[in-house]
């Protein structure tokens, strides 16, 4: 970037999407993180394509 | 966490409506584009104020020819895309989900002016930029557009539709480099704050884009209709990839329907190939087949064709005027080194050069 003095702020303490994805994993008993590809739409709905 | 926009609940799945590959999601299923979860029945956004990465480019790298000449433009990206695509040059972080291309485990970050001199990459992946976040960053850095390009902005819609609003609150323009791929609702709602796109047009066979890209050539045509419909300035690319996208009559008739559907004023920018992510095999698109192709989008009408990716070559990035066919913008790679435009007018005749000059 080359600008500027410091203007990094911390956020210690505040939850970040990914620690609400890790318990909501744990929660579910789901990896949502190994599930990249949707499963194909059923009848009636408009198909999800594409490649894995 | 965000909650997604422009998706339907049923019961608790719950199907995507923002790009073409319209997923449907049960509970803990995560969408093609990878930043789309399913939480008990609500879709949320994991982009959202999540960058990879960002950086200030010239305008003319998007490529954008006809836009703000010379500006610079601070750009950004996050994980994910819609796409599949064989060559993609950017597969490490599109082909990414974000918590493989953030630091999952670090304390968050947050960036304001005023700015560090440098940023580590554990800072980097430690940072969450949300939009009021990057109009300040944009704004400190003297730019005066935002760019939401390297990887899909369709894939973090909601980080890029809120980004949008806050910058024109600051007079700030947009500027999206997509595929195109993207549903007529959603794409209406989000270009309404976009002043800008590059939209890349693969090919012109459904067939090859379903084999290349892994997606469908009927939404981006749909797609560059409404923009035009919507008067937003774009401009087109289209990659030459040998074996796959370089047959002159597909070309030609790619051409013809720019031509007849879009306009002769309508950009068209040729780019080069070069072996990337699963087509190292492939050479280069030989420089011939460029010069070919821009004959051939020439003798369909169209007024401003250029090459890209191609140092060296002579007028690649040259803008003739369409009437007394003058060279009026020269370009050396992404630097204009000559700009004979006056108020959206050729010095030369004063026709009215097509584009967003100033």
């Amino acid at each position: 970037m080359g600008l500027g003095a410091a203007g990094i702020v911390g956020l210690a303490g505040a939850a970040s999407v990914f620690d609400l994805l890790r318990k909501w994993q744990e929660a579910e008993g789901r990896r949502t993180s190994s599930e990249a590809t949707p499963r194909p739409a059923r009848a009636g709905l408009r198909g999800s394509g594409g490649a894995g | 966490m965000k909650e997604g926009r422009h998706y339907l609940k049923l019961g608790r799945n719950v199907q995507c409506k923002i790009c073409p590959n319209n997923c449907l999601l049960e509970p803990g299923d995560r969408s093609h584009c990878r930043n789309r979860v399913n939480h008990d029945g609500t879709l949320y956004t994991l982009a959202y104020g999540n960058p990879c990465t960002f950086h200030v480019d010239p305008v003319e790298k998007k490529p954008l020819y006809h836009f703000l000449p010379g500006s610079r433009t601070f750009s950004l990206a996050t994980s994910g895309c819609v796409f599949r695509c064989l060559n993609c040059q950017n597969w490490e972080i599109s082909q990414r989900k974000p918590e493989e291309t953030k630091d999952p485990e670090g304390e968050p970050l947050r960036l304001r002016p005023p700015l560090p001199a440098r940023l580590t990459t554990s800072e980097m992946a430690r940072l969450s930029l949300f939009p009021d976040d990057v109009v300040a960053v944009t704004e400190a850095l003297g730019c005066p557009s935002i760019s939401y390009t390297y990887s899909e902005p369709t894939a973090f819609f909601e980080y890029t539709q809120d980004t949008c609003r806050a910058a024109h609150e600051r007079r700030l323009k947009n500027i999206l480099v997509s595929c195109g791929s993207i549903e007529e609702r959603p794409a209406r709602d989000l270009y309404q704050h976009v002043d800008a796109a590059h939209v890349d047009l693969k090919g012109f066979d459904d067939a090859i884009y379903r084999k290349l890209n892994s997606g469908r050539l009927a939404p981006i045509l749909r797609t560059l209709q409404v923009l035009k419909e919507l008067g937003v300035w774009f401009e087109i690319i289209h990659l030459v990839v040998p074996t796959y996208t370089d047959r002159l009559e597909v070309i030609q008739r790619m051409c013809a329907w720019i031509a007849r559907e879009l306009g002769p004023d309508q950009p068209l920018h040729f780019s080069r190939f070069q072996p990337q992510h699963h087509l190292t095999h492939l050479p280069p698109t030989p420089l011939e087949t460029l010069r070919k192709a821009r004959e051939v989008a020439r003798a369909e009408g169209l007024h401003f064709v250029y090459v890209g990716n191609v140092p060296g070559m002579a007028d690649a990035g040259t803008t003739w005027c369409p009437d007394c066919h003058k060279a009026i913008v020269e370009r050396d790679i992404f630097a204009v080194t000559r700009l004979d435009i006056t108020d959206g007018r050729c010095r030369f005749c004063g026709a009215k050069i097509s584009g967003v000059w100033s």
